[in-house]
């Protein structure tokens, strides 16, 4: 007699300071036989441990803990090598948020208010995708850039930070990943003239380095379409 | 189908620990009017402060998987008030703190919050 094995629940810890949250997720994850919960933990720190003890599966972590905020334990966890694959339970988040998050190693994120999306969002980021805004995304580069375009830039908004139009090109690039060469290239000017419109531009918004600019940018739609 | 029935699952999984929590939200929104009205009286305790924002945060973090949309917000409009303001304006939060009580109890806000240029 041939006898069918059911694929093993995937394990699954929930770091949320409050009971109720954690309750009401567990009873969510209950409805379903392919999800068990492995822990819990109740700030950030308790939560990088749990994952090293326990191993879980799938994290679904809270944006705003005690302790250890929840971005700063996933930089912890992703330092530490952990192969969790985690999603953000927040109830808001900003795009700047998002983006680091997915830096970070995020793998989507749910918002409290849509719990109900929690089953689809674990099944799809189980499956290799990513889960955000309501849908599962397979192409996190592209991910990203449609969240860039949709903080697209306004003539006022750009003018607020005082930016030229040459400028708004070269914070284009940057949010893209480009080097300075490539900007050079692109635009058929010399890397120095790059860096020093990069200088002026990040006197203008106030930041230090590409990085800072890149999400500056996407949070406060300076960058183009 | 599948899907259909698993909603629905998910729904009275949530529905009954809503009826389970709902002591304890209400708890915290005690919390919340004890604290607007040490504001009213002037004995604000720096501790309260903390328990009230502690209350307002997990308000408007948990009434939202409850369907309770309105209210998570009314609770992160408080929340706002008490992080970010030194001293949070007595009215304001006295107002929010009933809204919040009506929309909780599921009935409409019978007053209108007053904004700081109708005091």
């Amino acid at each position: 007699m041939k006898r069918t094995t059911k694929p093993e629940a995937a394990k699954v810890l929930i770091a949320d300071d409050d009971p109720i949250v954690r309750q009401a997720v567990r009873s969510v994850l209950d409805t379903s036989a392919a999800f068990r919960v492995a822990g819990e933990a109740d700030d950030g720190k308790m939560a990088v441990e749990l994952v090293q003890e326990t191993g879980p599966d799938l994290l679904l972590l809270d944006l705003l803990m005690p302790g250890l905020p929840g971005l700063e334990a996933l930089r912890a966890i992703t330092s530490a090598g952990a192969e969790v694959r985690t999603i953000l339970l927040c109830s808001a988040i900003t795009t700047r948020q998002v983006l680091e998050a997915l830096q970070l190693g995020a793998r989507g994120v749910v918002l409290k208010k849509k719990v109900a999306e929690l089953l689809p969002a674990l099944e799809a980021v189980m499956k290799g995708q990513y889960w955000i805004e309501s849908r599962s995304v397979s192409n996190v580069v592209q991910l990203v850039q449609q969240l860039a375009a949709a903080n697209a830039p306004s003539d006022e908004l750009q003018n607020r930070y005082g930016l030229t139009a040459r400028e708004t090109e070269i914070v284009s690039f940057i949010t893209q990943g480009c080097m300075n060469r490539d900007i050079a290239n692109s635009l058929a000017i010399t890397e120095q003239t790059v860096k020093r419109h990069l200088t002026n531009i990040f006197n203008k918004v106030g930041m230090s380095n590409r990085l800072e600019l890149a999400l500056f940018a996407i949070e406060h739609g300076l960058v183009r379409k | 189908m599948t899907g259909i029935r698993n909603h629905d699952k998910v729904k009275a999984a949530l529905e009954k620990v809503w009826l389970h929590s709902r002591p304890e939200a209400f708890s915290r929104l005690a919390t919340l009017e004890g604290f607007a009205e040490e504001l009213r009286s002037g004995t604000a305790h720096p501790e309260h402060l903390a328990a009230a924002e502690l209350a307002a945060h997990r308000l408007s973090g948990s009434l939202g998987m409850f369907g309770l949309d309105d209210a998570s917000s009314c609770a992160a409009e408080i929340e706002a008030v008490l992080c970010h303001q030194s001293a949070p304006d007595i009215t304001v939060m006295a107002g929010l703190v009933r809204r919040l009580r009506n929309l909780m109890e599921g009935t409409p806000p019978t007053a209108k919050i007053p904004h700081k240029h109708d005091l």
